[in-house]
């Protein structure tokens, strides 16, 4: 449901989303669904680059934070 | 519409003429409950007519070719709408008057049902990437980050994501400036300052500028949920409220 607020009559209305709008939320949370998989993608790929550098040269994420801090 | 005569004392036995009648009589300000009752009753508005509207204390007259608000020239802001939230999926401002200069849209205690939900801000319920913006936000861990990009709405997650404290220094709060945005030639340059706290205690503070690159005046508008199956609500004691300013 939505809320409609006519400001020139102060009429409110509540009704169900129209065929236009439904379409739109499935279009928005489809778009909201990609963005959430690409950051979590980079955030995996980022983790996973950092693991092979800190494989490489020996050292835990502690190690390194310990080293870095 | 005659030309107005000034003031006239009329004295019994005096002959009422439709020079009269139209040079004083219809001269004055007409009283309506409110716009939609003063378009009803004058369905051919001329030039230099008056209109007194009950609802928002505002007095109007016609320009020829919109009904204009009293008090442009000067400044003020008056409120068009006040609404409080409560479990909305979605809300529309619509029929918004074309007679101010900007429009400001004002909250505070914004909260969401549910977790992985995000609801923004659009005008006439254009999903395009019409909003071009520029922004810095800052987040918990301290980290400003600027941005810049062509979206769909006035700012990323206008009244948040993930927003489920329910402290009122944790809510969505905030404030969107619209300018020119009755115009139906010019793009319209918007100004933006918005808070929100995620149920990852990440603390996000957006300051913002752009341009809702669209040449259609706007009369509405959207508060649309683009993220989850939740409802956003006020808080006790807040409001959404919106603004137009002369």
């Amino acid at each position: 449901m939505k809320t409609i607020i006519n400001c020139e009559t102060g009429e409110i209305l509540e009704r169900a989303l129209n065929a236009k709008e439904l379409k739109q939320q499935v279009a928005d949370e489809t778009e909201a669904d990609s963005v959430k998989a690409a950051a979590q993608a980079q955030a995996e790929a980022k983790e996973a680059a950092r693991k092979v550098i800190l494989d490489r040269i020996g050292l835990t994420a502690e190690e390194a934070a310990l080293l870095l801090g | 519409m005659a030309a107005g005569l000034g003031f006239k004392t009329f004295v019994n036995g005096d002959v009422l003429t439709a020079g009269d009648t139209n040079g004083y009589l219809m001269q004055g300000v007409l009283v309506f409950a409110s716009a939609a009752a003063r378009d009803s009753a004058i369905t051919s508005p001329q030039e230099g007519q008056f209109a007194y509207l009950k609802d928002t204390d505002v007095t109007t007259y016609y320009s020829g070719s919109a009904w204009t608000a009293i008090g442009g020239a000067s400044g003020g802001m008056t409120l068009i709408q006040e609404t409080v939230a409560s479990a909305n999926s979605g809300i529309d401002f619509n029929s918004i008057p074309g007679t101010y200069k900007q429009l400001l849209l004002v909250w505070s205690g914004i909260n969401h049902s549910a977790v992985d939900n995000t609801f923004v801000l659009r005008a006439n319920s254009n999903s395009s990437n019409d909003y071009s913006q520029r922004f810095f936000y800052a987040t918990g861990s301290n980290t400003v980050v600027y941005g810049i990009q062509d979206s769909n709405s006035f700012g990323p997650a206008t009244f948040g994501t993930d927003v489920r404290d329910t402290a009122i220094m944790y809510s969505s709060l905030g404030s969107v400036l619209i300018d020119n945005y009755a115009s139906s030639s010019k793009y319209k340059t918007f100004f933006s300052n918005y808070a929100y706290n995620d149920s990852g205690t990440n603390y996000f503070q957006y300051v913002l500028q752009g341009s809702f690159d669209s040449q259609t005046a706007i009369t509405t508008l959207n508060i649309v949920r683009t993220a989850g199956a939740g409802t956003i609500s006020n808080e006790a004691n807040t409001s959404i409220r919106l603004y137009g300013i002369a």
